[in-house]
């Protein structure tokens, strides 16, 4: 009776594999095989036109020792992301907290503020920013406008990269949309009982909103420093790393490398140090999220 | 038993669909020939047989035959072109040729790609500067033209000029699709006004003064607009070449083709460009790199003139209407060691080893280059033709006036090294600006920005020897 069981079991279990057979298809072939064989690259001098050289660490030690490049991408990249994360989601808790009321219209501009991210980073938009910020786009026209004096935005090394910043800053509607739904989910008593404590709105808002909501803020935390640790389309459509490196993101060095200059190995290495990268913030901010995330469960993340 | 027997078939059909999905793209582009073909004639069914590749350099000439012509570039070059193929077609009804055309971005992407895997056009539009690493590359990709000197008659072109235009090693890979090179263009609305002389020939001093002079008239007004692309082709690389002799690296030694010193003076020269005024602030004009004739102040006449190449000159000229554009020399220093200048070809066409219609293709490009129906089509789309056939049908329809014509004129008055090869690759294109633009920007003295492309300029070229 039990080795009966236990062969239906078993043979529910092949099912089981062919349900998810054209996830799993899709997953070894276009992801898992082309991250391992990106790996391999990585060791190798790789040019496309000719089969791969085994270099072992060279395209590492090179990067990491000399190429000035490398590091002027890796700091710009930090600096994108110090500015787009917290920007991003700063912005988004401000309108959330402005959004989360009754009052008529709000659904209507709740929608107004989530059209940005529809567009998302497409390639448009970041051609319609460009526009927007030449010497004699828009925004410039409307400084004058307030007398103003012109700025140069995207031919500025100093304003350059803020300036990209802007639209990554300016997406902020699914962030937004989250921390809203998180909003309406803290219990009204809470508050309730923080009135009765003579507690007033800042008060209400550091001690009962915030942590309430921590676990959503953090969620965007980590899939934003991603995100921006990864951006490309901002700087190859804006500014095309330009002026003078200014916005030379480390996903633009990449792109250059494979399909400019067809060093497809060091490009491979340069992808793996992204990743490491990411990997290693990613498990900072764990770390540090452990004593300030709050789980209503209780239960460690 | 019921319930499992429906989730087992629900699961081999899901698996099913997933298969069907990665199928399709391998079956699409059998697919492709039948419904690409043009529509007014009565071949395009037929023409989807597979079965020709069999036998393919022998196939007799009434066999149905597909072919794949790939270019980049704009509107009226697209519909010259097809129209050409649709007449060729008309002439030998069996061979259809397929249009892959777009613009420039991405193109050379799309081609390294498409080369390494074996599956590019039987006939490619090929960029002047690439074409040398892909030959370096030693994968043979190209037909050699000479080995089928009975399909195509070369005679029509200048024996010299296809020598130095796709001819690598005595072999002729590429065939030159017009003349070309670097021109310098003013509006001598604008300096007429202003009482500069752009009619004689110029030292890269006489821009300076020329440009000073121009500034101090009018604060507004500016000599010379510039991007950090032609500053390294119009300015960087011909000065050098001047002042040494040599090209930027030496492609036979893989070294460097100046000193320390005379790169530093080349980088002085550029400041002065900066300081002087003759040029306006890199910041101003670095946003439309690449596409000067849209800058907002090339088109209000705030700028005289433009470094542009002969081919792009036409749409700067058309980018300020009430111009009154000519065609400047190309400024060269006293004591040159060499004109620093040359006329080339703005592209080639060329042949895929890995073409099975390689015969078809080369009968193609004979009537492309040496039929006067085809030249009468395509005019000046690809610049100046190179072929004797070509000219002669332009000259006749009055098509070879204008600031085209002009520019390539001068251009060929100028017999400096060709430096296609190393010099010309992507990567050290790349520097070669960053120093510029460190210097333009003033973010660095010359002595800075030279010491530390120098060592850029070393790693690149160690990775090439």
């Amino acid at each position: 009776m039990a080795t009966a069981k236990s062969k239906s079991i078993r043979k529910r279990e092949y099912q089981g594999y062919l349900y998810i057979l054209p996830w799993l298809l899709g997953f070894t072939i276009l992801q898992l095989y082309p991250f391992i064989q990106s790996f391999y690259y990585s060791l190798t001098n790789y040019s496309i036109m000719a089969s791969p050289k085994w270099v072992g660490i060279q395209n590492y030690v090179t990067l990491l020792t000399n190429d000035r490049e490398f590091w002027n991408s890796f700091t710009v990249t930090w600096i994108y992301t110090l500015y787009t994360v917290p920007g991003k989601i700063i912005m988004a808790l401000i309108i959330a907290l402005l959004m989360n009321r009754n009052m008529k219209g709000i659904n209507t501009l709740r929608t107004i503020y989530y059209i940005p991210s529809l567009f998302g980073g497409s390639v448009a938009i970041c051609i319609l920013w460009r526009l927007m910020f030449m010497d004699d786009g828009i925004i410039n026209a409307l400084l004058s406008v307030f007398g103003l004096p012109h700025v140069q935005w995207l031919g500025n090394t100093k304003t350059a990269l803020p300036t990209i910043c802007m639209l990554e800053i300016w997406q902020f509607g699914s962030s937004m949309v989250m921390l809203l739904a998180a909003l309406k989910n803290v219990p009204q008593d809470l508050y309730e009982a923080a009135e009765l404590d003579g507690a007033g709105a800042v008060a209400k808002l550091v001690h009962v909103t915030l942590p309430q909501i921590s676990p959503i803020i953090f969620f965007n935390v980590i899939m934003q420093t991603i995100n921006a640790l990864q951006a490309f389309t901002n700087a190859f459509v804006i500014t095309k790393g330009g002026p003078l490196k200014s916005t030379y993101l480390l996903g633009m060095k990449l792109y250059q490398e494979a399909f400019s200059y067809y060093k497809m190995g060091y490009a491979s290495a340069i992808s793996w140090i992204i990743f490491g990268a990411i990997m290693v913030v990613t498990l900072l901010l764990f770390r540090f999220s452990s004593g300030v995330v709050y789980y209503s469960d209780a239960g460690e993340f | 038993m019921k319930k499992r027997i429906v989730s087992t078939m629900i699961a081999v059909s899901m698996a099913a669909a997933a298969l069907a999905a990665c199928a399709a793209p391998a079956a699409a582009p059998a697919a492709a020939p039948a419904e690409a073909a043009p529509a007014e004639e009565a071949a395009p069914a037929e023409e989807a047989a597979p079965a020709e590749e069999a036998a393919p350099a022998e196939a007799s000439s009434e066999e149905p035959v597909t072919l794949r012509f790939m270019w980049w570039g704009g509107d009226a070059r697209a519909e010259a072109t097809i129209e050409v193929i649709n007449k060729f077609h008309e002439l030998h009804p069996n061979i259809t040729i397929e249009p892959e055309y777009g613009s420039s971005d991405g193109y050379q992407e799309k081609l390294t790609a498409q080369l390494s895997s074996g599956t590019a056009a039987d006939i490619i539009q090929m960029g002047v500067g690439w074409m040398p690493g892909y030959v370096a590359s030693g994968a043979d990709y190209f037909v050699d033209f000479n080995d089928y000197a009975d399909l195509i008659d070369l005679s029509t072109f200048e024996k010299s000029f296809l020598e130095t235009n796709g001819n690598f090693d005595g072999h002729q890979y590429g065939l030159p699709t017009g003349l070309a090179g670097t021109a310098l263009i003013y509006d001598a609305n604008i300096t007429d006004a202003a009482g500069l002389d752009l009619t004689q020939r110029i030292s890269w001093d006489d821009l300076i003064t020329l440009g000073k002079q121009l500034h101090e008239a009018d604060e507004s007004k500016y000599l010379l607009s510039i991007d950090s692309t032609m500053l390294t082709t119009a300015v960087l690389r011909p000065y050098l070449l001047q002042l040494t002799g040599n090209t930027f690296f030496i492609d036979d030694t893989v070294e460097l083709g100046f000193t320390r010193d005379e790169l530093v003076q080349t980088l002085e020269y550029v400041k002065a460009l900066y300081d002087n005024n003759v040029v306006p602030p890199a910041a101003s004009t670095e946003p439309y790199s690449e596409n000067l004739q849209t800058d907002p102040k090339w088109i209000s006449g705030d700028y005289a003139g433009m470094f542009c190449y002969t081919s792009t000159a036409e749409p700067a000229v058309a980018a300020v209407p009430e111009g009154n554009f000519k065609a400047a020399y190309l400024p060269v220093m006293e004591g040159a060691k060499d004109d620093g200048f040359y006329c080339n070809c703005p592209q080639y066409m060329v042949v895929s080893k890995n073409s099975a219609h390689v015969k078809e293709a080369i009968m193609f490009l004979d009537y492309f280059y040496n039929s006067e129906e085809a030249a009468a089509i395509l005019g000046t789309v690809r610049s100046v033709p190179p072929t004797s056939v070509g000219q002669s049908v332009c000259a006749e329809q009055g098509l070879l006036e204008g600031i085209s014509k002009e520019t390539v004129d001068i251009c060929q008055q100028y017999g400096g090294t060709y430096e296609m090869g190393l010099s010309t690759e992507e990567e050290p294109m790349a520097i070669m600006k960053d120093m510029l633009m460190q210097v333009a920007y003033g973010q660095a003295t010359p002595e800075e920005a030279a010491d530390d492309a120098i060592t850029l300029f070393e790693n690149y070229l160690s990775t090439k020897r």
